[in-house]
């Protein structure tokens, strides 16, 4: 069942047993003691993680932890369903006018807020312009680009108010009919802009009005939201309590409660799950995979998700600015037994930035075969030749670099240190080095690196992931630097196209040149990881890892 | 005395103005910051001037410093920047008592059973009590505290299933007091495995120094009872050194605090401090400083004055 | 003297088992390239976490390492970083120390001063610091154990610089008008020395154990070199398919630390017989 690496089910288990779960209380409607079948009502789940929340608010989303709290606290007009389409949440439905401009959304009615006041276009466009608003930290916004008025609106020397512009971008229609207003066709605007929580006008309006950033409100301590599970207490660094939220607008969750336990060491969370300490368990160590997986009371589910993982080089400095030494290198890599030794055993290799889930993912494009006579040759080729040692030199220069990561990644760690042998074998003299998380980002993104092993998530919508790779955004996202003149045509070509169909050609067009640049060395795809007893049942899979959460008011114990 | 006392004080007032600057200019070196929070592995990172305007860190370092030490006299020492939303000094409140409690009873008990062991075994010194509690002594104070945690969790909670791994209590058990003494089982055997050596040793030695000194000898010369020779006259001056070592062995506590809470999820100062290291989250950082050095310093003070009352041979003035 | 001093030694029973447990790691260490009965970094991905057998007495690592080549290596980097931090410490601590102790008044309330301001800053917080500037490796780990140990050395030193201060013959000295360096190299440190070599051996064995921690968070010693401390950390994170690595790299530890700490109270009975039995 585990490995179901393509495969974006609903994934729902039914396990009979009986309840024996410790600190999970008795089942508070026992009507359905008859049919062992139809989810039942009560228990309490544990969650645990490495590490607290930064914010109970869905804005600044700093962490993924951040995502996978705010997403059963909170509620937005879209979610990304299994098959990696937005499905409505808060909205009935929605419209877009023939020249994909406008887009109009038809809102739920009775839907409440978890303090009783209800839910209506007003809170949508509030969460909207709070976004926008240059005070307010958010890691959305870049997402809400193709708004009407952006620039204007999130000037931040004086941002314009909405009343000054030509076109609003967001217009309340009557209480559940909201409009957005785009500048230009954009496919990404609904999976990513609109797939974030909404938050609470009545709560907000005087602190942002205030000029105050989110992240310095009272109502991030005590969040009220849309979602299925309210706020109870948190004690940070400790635990963050949740409660069902009865009058939940898709049904009352069968759970009764979250307990969200933050456990530092990643060997003492996956020895609690093992012990019935914690139910459910996310990116378990990759380390303790193969333990885990031995457990009869544990069972998990992992899937092609939107991570990946890879070595990025920086395509600027030489010598990685030589696509034959890039080549070179990954061919010199047996990546399979790397990603399945360190990286996780049931990760799948990566042929280039889509994973197979996504629909631009070329599925022709093989990755790279493990071959150190083809990367001595390339090598050969670039003017490379091997000296009385072994290492390889050119101008008299020794090929030599250095690989970073994280200091907390420790099995990107262990995938550098076996990656340097392989090299080591090419008559590459390579170190390695482990960084702190703001030191490392902030010299990966400024190009000051060789090459870094990094794990980036994709978007849902491929056309932020090849952003990536367009020399428009070196020092804005593109961190290999990379510039290839016929990619950034392509990609020009294939952000004004809105239809799948039209856009999925040139994607493909785009990935094989990628494949051939290899720009990052690809070595898998992260897989969404989940752990978790045996009774619990139900769960939803989507490909964003954080979109579990996002259903599991659906969620039950089956005993 | 009580004008040693003071010029204790101002001198200390001066020693933390020279941590926080010490602290605040090594930080000021260090590359990366808070903003850099805000940048995923994913992202570009176009808007981190914006954020750190927002952050204030775009204000030159002496008029960060002169701020920080202003508010800092106010009693505000500011909010986290990449956390929960709350000032400093109620984020230091909240993990104050659990590692106090964590310290607290580990030194309580390191205490109690070091000061038994350390009288006891002196007096029969060279029998086998004797032997098993100096070779105890020097067991315990040798564990790398981190990995007797880890091997205490493999064996107790995982193998054995006696004793929970991690956490302060389970929620809803706040209050059971059996859930909450089994929570503090292994953290606790962990810090004070070290320490209990580390005093037993301490006051044995003192103790056989006493018990070979002088009026010692006179006492027992007098015909003093054998009770009244060990409790009255050698305990109490064996016991004065210890006051300071206690005095001192905080610091390396608190230390020591860092691992035992990261291994049991123990919520406490000591993974604020990695946390906050970590994230650049410059108040937190000066403000965890701040409370920590004026602890040790303000514990160095009364080990002193509590030497001096109970040996009147010391004198300040 | 020396003579007496060894004999004295010789006769403390467990000093002298951990004096052989010590030589025996530090010269495995010294000889690695030897005594390592494998290639202590040559990685096999075919034959990762094979638990103990006969040709791997310890089994191997997550990279097919043998885990006991790998300790063996090991000690050299934990017993290098041992000693040079000792010696930094000892160094400034020694200086800032004698200084204090020797000169007394205004010099030695600021010294101390100065002294009680590093011992009170918290050694993890500046130890990360550090480690954050530098980045992290060994010559950063040998500086930042170095620099938050001195404060002790400095502390020894200067209690034991008081005692002699006033002992008759010192003070004749002084008025038969021996220099400063005179005094404090010939009269002061040598009878300061039975303290200060049980200090530095503890602060030693702390090393040892602090490398291990920093490790452990990530900022110890960096690969290729193992240190125990490494071996350790990556040992934890396969706790639970092959416990052995961390098993047997923590026993290395600790029983080097418990040597060093046999040692020390070795040499504190030999050194100063007065405190026999301490």
């Amino acid at each position: 069942m585990w490995k179901m690496s393509n495969s974006i089910a609903i994934s729902i288990m039914v396990i009979l047993l009986a309840m024996a779960l410790s600190g999970c209380g008795p089942a508070d409607d026992p009507a359905d003691d008859e049919e062992p079948d139809d989810p039942r009502y009560g228990g309490t789940i544990t969650i645990g993680y490495i590490s607290d929340v930064n914010y109970l608010n869905p804005i600044p989303r700093i962490s993924a932890v951040d995502n996978m709290v705010n997403a059963w606290l909170h509620d937005s007009l879209v979610v990304i369903g299994p098959d990696g389409d937005p499905q409505p949440r808060l909205a009935e439905d929605w419209d877009v006018s023939e020249d994909a401009q406008t887009i109009t959304f038809h809102l739920k009615e009775d839907v409440k807020w978890h303090d009783g006041n209800p839910f209506t276009a007003a809170d949508v466009e509030f969460t909207v312009y709070t976004i926008l608003n240059p005070n307010v930290e958010s890691t959305i916004r870049p997402h809400m680009a193709s708004l009407q008025g952006f620039a204007a609106l999130t000037d931040s020397d004086g941002p314009a108010s909405p009343d000054d512009l030509d076109v609003r971008p967001v217009e309340v229609i009557d209480d559940h009919t909201i409009q957005f207003n785009l500048s230009r066709p954009d496919a990404t605007f609904i999976p990513m802009a609109l797939s974030r929580g909404i938050i609470p006008r009545h709560l907000l309006e005087d602190d942002i009005a205030a000029g105050k950033d989110l992240s310095e409100t009272d109502y991030t301590l005590e969040p009220v939201g849309l979602g299925p599970f309210q706020f109870v207490e948190w004690s940070r660094d400790e635990r963050i309590v949740f409660e069902r939220f009865d009058d939940y607008h898709e049904g009352r969750p069968f759970l009764e409660r979250i307990v969200y336990e933050i456990i530092p060491d990643r060997s003492v969370a996956s020895a609690n799950l093992e012990t019935g300490d914690i139910d459910f368990l996310w990116e378990a160590a990759p380390a303790a995979w193969s333990g885990l997986m031995d457990l009869d009371q544990i069972d998990h589910d992992i899937s092609d998700g939107l991570g990946l993982s890879g070595v990025f080089l920086n395509t600027e400095e030489p010598p990685f600015d030589d696509r034959r030494v890039r080549q070179a290198m990954r061919y010199a890599l047996d990546m399979e037994a790397i990603v399945g030794e360190y990286l996780g055993d049931g990760m799948s290799l990566a042929s280039g930035p889509i994973p197979p889930n996504i629909w631009a993912h070329n599925p022709d494009i093989e990755p790279y075969p493990y071959d150190p006579t083809r990367a001595e040759e390339l090598l050969a080729e670039a003017g490379w030749t091997p000296d009385s040692d072994g290492v390889m030199q050119k101008d008299g220069e020794p090929l030599a670099f250095q690989i970073e990561t994280f200091d907390f990644a420790t099995e990107r760690q262990e995938a550098s240190i076996a990656a340097q042998e392989f090299w080591a074998d090419l008559g590459l003299e390579v170190d390695t080095r482990w960084v702190e998380t703001t030191v490392l980002l902030e010299r990966y993104n400024s190009g000051d690196y060789e090459a870094a092993w990094v794990n980036p998530t994709g978007d849902i919508d491929p056309a932020g992931t090849f952003g990536r790779f367009h020399s428009d955004n070196i020092d804005s996202g593109n961190t290999t630097r990379f510039s290839h003149s016929e990619l950034d045509g392509i990609l020009d070509e294939a952000r004004q196209l809105t239809e799948q169909e039209e856009r999925r050609p040139l994607y493909w067009e785009a990935l094989e040149i990628l494949h051939d640049e290899q720009p990052v060395l690809w070595a898998g795809y992260i897989p969404n990881d989940y752990w978790f007893n045996e009774d619990l049942t139900g769960f939803v899979v989507t490909p964003e890892s954080e979109g579990l959460f996002k259903h599991l008011h659906l969620v039950y114990f089956d005993r | 005395m009580r004008a040693h006392v003071m010029r204790r004080l101002i001198a200390a007032v001066f020693m933390l103005l020279g941590v926080t600057v010490t602290i605040f200019i090594i930080m000021e070196i260090a590359p990366g910051g808070p903003e850099m929070m805000f940048v995923a592995e994913d992202m570009g990172f176009e808007r981190v001037e914006e954020i750190r305007r927002r952050m204030g860190l775009d204000q030159p370092p002496h008029i960060r410093y002169i701020r920080w030490v202003s508010a800092a006299m106010r009693g505000d020492l500011g909010r986290s920047l990449t956390g929960a939303p709350l000032p400093v000094t109620s984020l230091i409140a909240e993990r104050f008592g659990a590692t106090g409690l964590l310290m607290g009873t580990s030194i309580v008990l390191a205490v109690v059973f070091a000061v038994i062991l350390g009288v006891i075994s002196p007096v029969f010194q060279y029998s086998w009590l004797d032997r098993i509690t100096t070779l105890y002594a020097y067991f315990g104070m040798s564990f790398p505290p981190f990995w007797l945690g880890i091997m205490l969790i493999l064996l107790f909670s995982v193998i054995l299933g006696w004793l929970p791994s991690s956490g302060m209590t389970r929620y809803g058990e706040e209050l059971d007091v059996v859930s909450r003494l089994q929570h503090l089982a292994l953290p606790v055997v962990t810090q004070a495995t070290m320490w209990l050596g580390v005093y037993t040793r301490f006051i044995r030695a003192s103790m056989l120094e006493v018990l070979h000194s002088d009026y010692v000898r006179t006492a027992r010369a007098k015909g003093l009872a054998e009770q009244v020779v060990l409790f009255k006259h050698a305990l109490r001056n064996a016991l004065i050194p210890f006051i300071t070592i206690l005095g001192l062995s905080l610091p390396s506590m608190v230390a020591g605090s860092v691992w035992v809470e990261t291994i049991f999820a123990w919520p406490g100062l000591g993974r604020l401090i990695v946390q906050s290291v970590n994230r650049r989250d410059y108040p937190v950082i000066m403000g965890v400083c701040l409370v920590v050095s004026c602890a040790v310093i303000l514990a160095n003070l009364i080990a002193d004055i509590a030497y001096s009352l109970v040996d009147p041979r010391i004198s300040y003035d | 003297m020396y003579q007496e001093v060894l004999e004295r030694f010789l006769r403390h029973k467990v000093a002298v088992v951990g004096g052989v447990a010590l030589s025996i790691i530090i010269l495995a260490a010294i000889f690695a390239p030897y005594v390592s009965p494998h290639d202590a970094f040559k990685q096999d991905i075919a034959n990762t976490r094979q638990p103990p057998d006969s040709t791997n007495l310890f089994g191997t690592d997550a990279f097919g390492r043998d885990v006991l080549s790998r300790i063996i290596w090991g000690g050299r980097v934990s017993l290098a970083i041992g000693f040079l931090a000792m010696l930094l410490s000892s160094v400034i601590g020694v200086t800032i120390g004698s200084l204090a102790g020797f000169y007394g008044g205004g010099a030695e309330w600021l010294l101390m001063r100065l002294t009680d301001m590093f011992y009170s800053i918290p050694a993890l917080l500046l130890i990360l610091i550090l480690v954050a500037v530098f980045g992290p490796g060994f010559w950063m780990t040998v500086l930042a154990i170095g620099l938050v140990f001195w404060p002790a050395t400095a502390r020894v030193v200067r209690a034991e610089f008081l005692k002699i201060r006033s002992e008759p013959y010192v003070e004749a000295a002084q008025a038969l008008g021996a220099s400063p360096s005179r005094l404090i190299f010939l009269h002061f440190l040598p009878n300061a020395m039975a303290p200060l070599i049980v200090q530095m051996t503890l602060q030693l064995a702390q090393a040892i154990v602090l490398e291990a921690g920093l490790s452990y968070l990530g900022l110890g010693a960096q690969p290729p070199f193992p240190s125990w401390g490494n071996i350790l950390a990556e040992g934890h994170m396969h706790l639970r398919t092959a416990p052995w690595i961390a098993t047997f790299g923590g026993v290395f530890i600790w029983i080097t630390v418990l040597s060093f700490n046999f040692i020390g109270d070795g040499l504190r009975d030999s050194l100063d017989p007065s405190l026999i039995g301490r």
